[in-house]
């Protein structure tokens, strides 16, 4: 289950990469330029069956071609760092906790495919979901379903928001629960 | 009384064989290829073989194929063209393109319920160690992790099962779409099939080989990779490249020597009678075995090949007696012969006889093969051969080939008898004795096509296993399955993944002791909750009321024919339950090895062949001591000591020197070499006893031995051409030895000279 916000994440920040259509192609080559994207994130969990909503901020870096820092500093400091090979999760305690390429294939495989992405590989991402883009002004909307057997028995969709860089990303599980993520001062160099 | 011609004691003797094979063809002849099932060890192993037998037979039929495209559409229809063909193949039995999408739906729900009694080995040691506050951390980075789960937060808030499911599951690489698996990578899309061939997987499948190429190369051609790995492929390529190679060297090596029969006796006769006494000898020799053992193993025929040398030895020795000029008929021949024909059969008989008296039947086979064998031709000679028209044959020019026998004469045969021991003595001590290496893999060549498809289906599959494994016997469900765990922990401990039925469901003190550490959990899950806001107490408390219900490994399996581990189940087998213990990886065969014990069984089969070659070896080599102290008994009795001693110089002298020329140039011996230093130390001492009866016709003996040793040369010695190393191992052992023989044996005529 890992692997489905690996992808949606992933996705959020490699979406300038997308040369999905014509439309896409301006944003892409706009954004394409920066190596490094980093910035803060708001994050909202709404749990249906708990009726529980759960809220956790603090930064990331976003590094081409796939290094990801997720940096919550609230309500509890916690890291993670995700690379091509391995993903390492800190818990407040300081314990670590890794999930690497050789003990769990399929979740890399999905990583693997996502680093396609940050090349412009159009193809990377319509291995794994269907998508749509829509275009208002210089803000875009990307709507992911998920193709693969595996991801449809979790996700039921993905929406990405954003103009010069990604601005939100909504991940909607099959059991209703929703991930929303709102990224604010993004800087690219 | 009048004496009973020889003649119709072979008619007789031919009646009986001929029955007995009739006899034989009509209670069916059963040829054994089983390596294992000779072992004598294996009678010890009780039902662990038994066991090994049935899990192996899952997969030994078995071929995984991946059809590998760039275009994910484009290898689907591959696969399923290829899918088409292989159904409509009668080599194959069945083929597997689509898999339940669903098969996990089944099984893991099923061990979801059970969840409370799963604890991993990680979260028991952290909750009796009082360390649950680990648990707790991990649980609420979760929860915020953009990649966390949230779905089973009201269930199972400390995700427990997750980290059980990552940590016990098998991690494969193929993924389901639509149906299909497929595996991805370097940009490619591999789909999946499961293939069963209709035969036997270690018999010749040649349209195996040539459905295997034609497919590779065709699909090749069309942009697709075909990767297949499978035992029956190995065993095809095997025997395949063996039978080209029996093919090419026997055809050679029979036309050589039927070629040199022909030309040395400028008749056909002496080719037809050879031809026929070996057909008799051979046939006679499995006759015995059959009715001794019911069936005959592989192993005792290509043992005892020997046979064939000594056969041709005999035959040639009395043809050649028609280069004396003194003799005029058969009659006479067989008078001067006889003699050494008696007693080349006792020494050549007795050699063989103490392979009886060993424990495995192989050997024991392989004496009633050999001997059977030998006293049919010996029968065969002295019963029939003189019943042939006396040729004689031209004499000119034979002064040349005792040339040996005249180089010895000029030097003095015991000095050069203690010469030549000086030296290999020598030899001996500057290599420090002979070595040698039974290893199994060391006479395996498996063609690079194969070794790559063998990579890639490995790289696809995403999860390597050893190709050893533990085979765990217990009197109950539950014994089995604590010892399982026993097992489990103990190569946790060696850092070797052990992929066990018990992982998913642990014995039933397990699964209690699990329940018990759970309830332990209630304040972490209450402190969980409190820090996320969450309050419905009744919610909580209902995760501690109800415990799942105990469960064994027939209520798993029962769930879903698709559970990956239930080959590993095997059950009931002679009122004992057996499982298997898979093991992840490469890990290394000496720690499995250590953690062996009464009732957990390591299976190796490079091991096991590699034990079995070295017991076999031993054994043989062992028993050549006694060989050599039953002849020197018998020749010492029948000569006298010194006679003895010089009769056998040569093929004592010929088998140690011919196993140093072997050590020195190859660093070790193997069990072939050993093979063929019994056909070299059988030729030898017939060629010794020949010389040291010839007396007076020296120059028909010394023609005699001549066209036998070039025979032999083009038999056997003509093997170390192959490629094979089993097969050129016996080869170049068999033409050093025999050479040293032919050299050697005259010296046998000293005792007289000296």
């Amino acid at each position: 289950m890992r692997k489905i916000f690996l992808a949606a994440i992933t996705l959020a920040f490699s979406i300038s990469a997308i040369a999905a259509d014509a439309d896409f192609e301006q944003v892409r080559q706009h954004v394409m330029k920066h190596k490094v994207v980093s910035g803060n994130f708001k994050q909202v969990r709404n749990l249906k069956d708990m009726k529980l909503k759960l809220d956790s901020e603090g930064d990331f870096k976003f590094k081409l071609p796939f290094d990801l820092d997720w940096n919550q500093k609230k309500p509890f400091p916690m890291d993670l760092l995700m690379t091509p090979d391995k993903i390492t999760q800190k818990n407040a305690d300081g314990s670590e906790q890794v999930i690497t390429k050789a003990q769990q294939p399929v979740v890399f495989t999905f990583s693997s495919s996502f680093l396609g992405i940050f090349a412009g590989d159009k193809t990377a991402i319509e291995k794994t979901f269907n998508y749509t883009v829509s275009m208002k002004g210089s803000k875009w909307t990307m709507s992911l379903e998920p193709k693969d057997d595996l991801l449809k028995k979790a996700i039921s969709k993905v929406e990405i928001q954003g103009s010069e860089f990604v601005e939100t990303v909504e991940v909607s599980e099959k059991s209703g629960n929703t991930t929303h993520i709102q990224f604010s001062n993004v800087k690219g160099s | 009384m009048k004496k009973l011609p020889l003649f119709s004691i072979w008619l007789v003797y031919l009646l009986v064989i001929v029955a007995g094979g009739v006899y034989v063809g009509i209670q069916g002849f059963k040829i054994d290829t089983d390596f294992l099932s000779i072992f004598p060890s294996h009678a010890e192993r009780g039902g662990f073989y038994q066991a090994s037998a049935q899990y192996e037979s899952n997969f030994t039929n078995e071929i995984l194929v991946f059809v590998q495209n760039a275009d994910r559409d484009k290898a689907i229809a591959a696969a399923e063209e290829l899918s088409k063909k292989i159904s409509q193949n009668e080599i194959f039995s069945s083929v597997k393109l689509k898999f339940s999408g669903n098969a996990q739906d089944q099984w893991v729900p099923f061990l979801y319920s059970k969840r409370q009694a799963l604890l991993t080995p990680e979260q028991t040691r952290n909750i009796e160690s009082g360390q649950s506050q680990i648990i707790l951390n991990k649980a609420l980075t979760n929860i915020y992790s953009p990649m966390g789960l949230t779905t089973q937060l009201g269930t199972d808030p400390l995700n427990l099962f997750q980290d059980f499911f990552l940590n016990t599951a098998a991690n494969f690489s193929v993924k389901p779409f639509n149906g299909y698996l497929i595996s991805e990578k370097d940009g490619k899309y591999a789909v999946f099939m499961r293939v069963k061939i209709n035969r036997n997987a270690y018999s010749f499948n040649a349209d195996l080989i040539e459905f295997y190429e034609g497919q590779k190369a065709e699909y090749t051609a069309k942009g697709t990779d075909l990767h297949f790995l499978g035992a029956s492929l190995f065993s095809a390529f095997g025997s395949e490249k063996s039978m080209r190679e029996v093919n090419l060297y026997g055809g050679l090596s029979f036309t050589a020597v039927m070629l040199l029969l022909v030309w040395a006796f400028s008749s056909a006769i002496p080719v037809i009678a050879t031809l026929a006494t070996i057909g008799i000898s051979v046939g006679t020799g499995l006759v015995a075995v059959m009715l001794v053992y019911s069936s005959v193993h592989v192993l005792s025929i290509v043992l005892g090949i020997s046979v064939l040398g000594i056969v041709t030895d005999y035959c040639t020795h009395f043809f050649a007696k028609g280069f004396d000029e003194k003799l005029e008929n058969n009659e006479q021949v067989m008078k001067k012969i006889k003699g050494a024909l008696v007693l080349g059969f006792l020494t050549n008989t007795l050699t063989y006889l103490c392979f009886y008296f060993t424990d495995l039947i192989v050997l024991k086979q392989l004496a009633i093969f050999t001997i059977a064998g030998i006293f049919t031709t010996f029968l065969t000679v002295i019963g029939v051969f003189p019943k042939f028209k006396f040729r004689r044959l031209h004499s000119k020019g034979l002064d040349k080939v005792v040339v040996i026998s005249n180089i010895w004469n000029r030097v003095g045969h015991k000095k050069a008898m203690i010469t030549i021991f000086v030296i290999v003595l020598v030899g001996l001590v500057l290599t420090r004795g002979l070595k040698f290496n039974d290893d199994i893999k060391l006479l395996q060549s498996v063609p690079t096509v194969l070794k790559n498809d063998e990579t890639k289906v490995t790289e696809l599959l995403g999860i390597k296993r050893s190709a050893s494994y533990f085979i765990v016997k217990g009197t109950s469900v539950e014994d089995v399955l604590k010892k399982e765990e026993a097992l489990s922990a103990k190569m946790r401990e060696n850092n070797v993944k052990a992929l066990a039925i018990s992982n998913f469901s642990p014995s039933l003190e397990r699964q209690k002791q699990s329940l018990t550490d759970y309830q332990k959990l209630e304040p972490i899950v209450k402190e969980f909750y409190k820090t996320i806001n969450y309050n419905d107490q009744s919610k909580i408390k209902a995760l501690f009321v109800n415990a799942p219900t105990p469960f064994v490994p027939s209520n798993l399996l029962a769930t879903s024919s698709e559970f990956p581990l239930a080959m590993n189940w095997l059950g009931k087998i002679n009122g004992e339950q057996f499982s298997v213990v898979t093991v992840g990886g490469d890990a290394n065969l000496e720690i499995l090895k250590a953690l062996e014990t009464e009732d957990v069984h390591l299976i190796s089969k490079a091991a096991d062949l590699s034990n079995f070659m070295q017991v076999l070896r031993e054994t043989i080599t062992g028993q050549f001591a006694y060989v050599i102290a039953a002849l020197l008994l018998l020749l010492v009795l029948w000569w006298g000591w010194k006679r003895a001693f010089y009769i056998l110089y040569a093929p004592v002298v010929s088998a140690i020197a011919t196993m140093l020329f072997i050590r020195i140039c190859y660093g070790y011996l193997n069990l072939f070499n050993v093979l063929a230093v019994i056909l070299i130390f059988c030729l030898g001492m017939d060629y010794s006893v020949f010389f040291s009866q010839s007396k007076e016709s020296t120059r028909a003996t010394h023609v005699g031995i001549l066209i036998s040793f070039i025979s032999t040369i083009e038999a056997f010695g003509v093997l170390s051409m192959s490629s094979t190393y089993a097969v050129s191992s016996f080869g170049v052992s068999v033409f050093v030895g025999i050479c040293l023989c032919y050299l050697l044996s005259p010296l046998a005529a000293g005792a007289e000279h000296d």
